[in-house]
């Protein structure tokens, strides 16, 4: 027994060894990053010249006052994006969860239907909405055939956004309705009979009894829509350039038009700074706001 | 059937009907194009003439493109193995011992979570220069693979906890080291959670774009995402040798998904379900 205890000791270091491996990736790949942000951010570094000096604060005040012309319309536009995506995307997923959780024959066939665009790369995505978007593009054709105007959807500032909303929505909805439907299929039957028995029924039994009961997979739902549409980088960077008149520009490419195209890389870095401390706000706010609704039976 | 329920499941068909030709619409036109010459793109025609299969031949002729699934694999391959060799490892450790520095190493794993990628391109930029590993298959191998530490902790360290602590010790009388014990007794009881942590990762390191975009610059070595960026600039008169493309780097990832469906419903519920 004594052995063994002592065995159990040597585990201990063993353990810690065993770790070891990933606590080096994530230091190096991860914290370290995080670390260089920082030390660039306060100064004005280009990318590659050796004389850079401190600046101090002014690359936050740039983003803060407005004095970066991209700055605050492209965190602007990136809360829109991704409010809007969700904001149609969700409700669109629980009916489809629901549809599905009722089962209809060819369910199976329907749900890997919805899922394929999700697995599809964004760049491919993005080429070929390009195609049909575009104003000598397939939606525009379809449209002269019923005898409607052509639009210039991507080319204006007024339906860019919209047309990049509807594509993110459109590439999630399986993914999301997968998320829902587990939920849903989570909580036990004899909840949702006892809930009917006692005149729960419709609306009323769906927001009531079933929603919260779910709340967990809208959690998990709503934290990968908004990392995901908070980080918009593709569909801006190929399908408009962030334009036209900026109505695109994501923060995700103002990042990266700093640091790689315009030669500001310590701007870059402050705003990365901002970034992850913007996303680390809303996520955890978001999972005190879902989880606080969280039910258990 | 009442009149009623009769008139609801039409109605619901019509809404899926509707909803999967908004979908597939796309991705069919994509299919249907690759097959057309580009008088007719250009003309628009929905379907193809006849089946015209020379913007294949087109994408065949290029040999970077066909090189660059060759690429993809080789990442998506690396990343995931190193994913898995070294989250399981640690997670063995953070599941059973109850010393403190190990539920606090859990922690700050996963709470890499919210730092989004985003945030970390213009630092790796920086660090995979000095590091002298620009433009190298290698840099997107260790930057996926530490993409890949908070899953795979998340998922490894639920699943080891319900893996009996009698195995533990009876192989301990049995007199066998920390490392047999978990590779030849607790791996393979993971291989379940094992398979759901490479459905969920290898869409993301296939489709990635971003992080090829800051370091490969080399044609042989660019991933197939950066390559149908790149051919659909060069190409930009050629529209049906870019369909032609788009088709095939669309297939993996769809037959990867078809082959594993039900495998990947029960990898996201598994996330989605408080247990």
């Amino acid at each position: 027994m004594k052995q063994l205890l002592r065995k159990k000791d040597k585990d201990y270091y063993w353990a810690l060894l065993a770790i070891l491996p990933v606590l080096i990736f994530f230091i190096f790949f991860l914290l370290y990053p995080q670390i260089i942000n920082l030390r660039y951010s306060i100064t004005n570094y280009d990318g590659f010249s050796k004389d850079f000096k401190i600046i101090g604060l002014s690359n936050f005040a740039r983003f803060f006052k407005g004095i970066d012309p991209k700055g605050i319309v492209s965190f602007r536009n990136t809360l829109t994006f991704s409010f809007f995506s969700l904001l149609f995307g969700i409700p669109l997923q629980m009916v489809l969860a629901l549809t599905f959780y009722n089962g209809v024959k060819g369910n199976a066939f329907f749900k890997g239907l919805f899922y394929v665009p999700s697995v599809i790369s964004l760049v491919i995505i993005s080429v070929a909405w390009n195609n049909i978007l575009q104003y000598r593009g397939l939606l525009n054709r379809l449209l002269e055939m019923v005898e409607l105007a052509p639009f210039d959807w991507l080319g204006s500032p007024k339906t860019a956004m919209g047309c990049f909303i509807f594509i993110n929505a459109w590439q999630f909805t399986g993914y999301g309705t997968i998320i829902y439907l587990a939920g849903l299929s989570s909580i036990p039957e004899e909840i949702l009979e006892s809930a009917s028995m006692d005149g729960a029924v419709g609306l009323k039994k769906y927001f009531y009894i079933t929603l919260p009961l779910m709340m967990h997979s809208i959690t998990i739902g709503l934290f990968m829509g908004l990392t995901g549409s908070l980080q918009m980088f593709i569909l801006p960077f190929i399908l408009t350039g962030g334009g036209p008149l900026n109505s695109t520009i994501t923060f995700a490419m103002n990042i990266y038009n700093n640091a790689f195209i315009m030669q500001r890389f310590g701007y870059a870095a402050a705003l990365s700074i901002i970034f992850t401390l913007f996303i680390g706000v809303v996520t955890i706010f978001q999972m005190r706001f879902t989880r606080k609704r969280e039910v258990s039976y | 059937m009442t009149r009623a329920k009769i008139i609801k499941s039409i109605g619901i068909y019509i809404f899926l009907g509707l909803l999967s030709l908004i979908i597939i619409l796309p991705i069919l036109h994509i299919v249907l194009s690759a097959f057309k010459t580009n008088a007719e793109i250009a003309r628009m025609t929905i379907f193809p003439g006849s089946l015209y299969l020379k913007n294949f031949k087109t994408v065949f002729d290029n040999p970077y493109t066909l090189f660059a699934f060759f690429n993809s694999m080789i990442l998506v391959v690396s990343s995931l193995f190193l994913i898995v060799i070294i989250t399981s490892l640690a997670s063995y450790g953070l599941s059973r011992r109850k010393e403190k520095v190990f539920s606090v190493l859990y922690v700050v794993f996963l709470m890499a979570m919210i730092i989004p990628a985003v945030s970390s391109m213009v630092p790796l930029y920086k660090l995979i220069s000095s590091l002298s590993l620009m433009d190298t298959r290698l840099s997107l191998i260790l930057i996926y693979t530490t993409s890949g530490i908070p899953m795979g902790i998340l998922l490894y360290t639920s699943f080891t906890k319900t893996v009996p602590v009698s195995l533990d010790e009876a192989a301990m009388i049995e007199g066998c080291s920390y490392l047999t014990r978990f590779y030849q007794i607790i791996f393979p009881l993971l291989r379940p959670i094992t398979a759901s942590l490479i459905i969920m990762r290898l869409p993301a390191i296939w489709n990635d774009f971003m992080m090829p975009l800051l370091f490969i610059r080399d044609q042989w070595k660019k991933p197939i995402t950066l390559v149908v960026y790149a051919f659909s600039w060069e190409h930009q008169q050629d529209f049906g040798a870019i369909f032609a493309l788009l088709v095939m780097a669309m297939i993996p990832p769809i037959v990867f998904f078809m082959i594993g469906q039900r495998n990947i419903y029960k990898a996201i519920a598994a996330g989605a379900v408080k247990s």
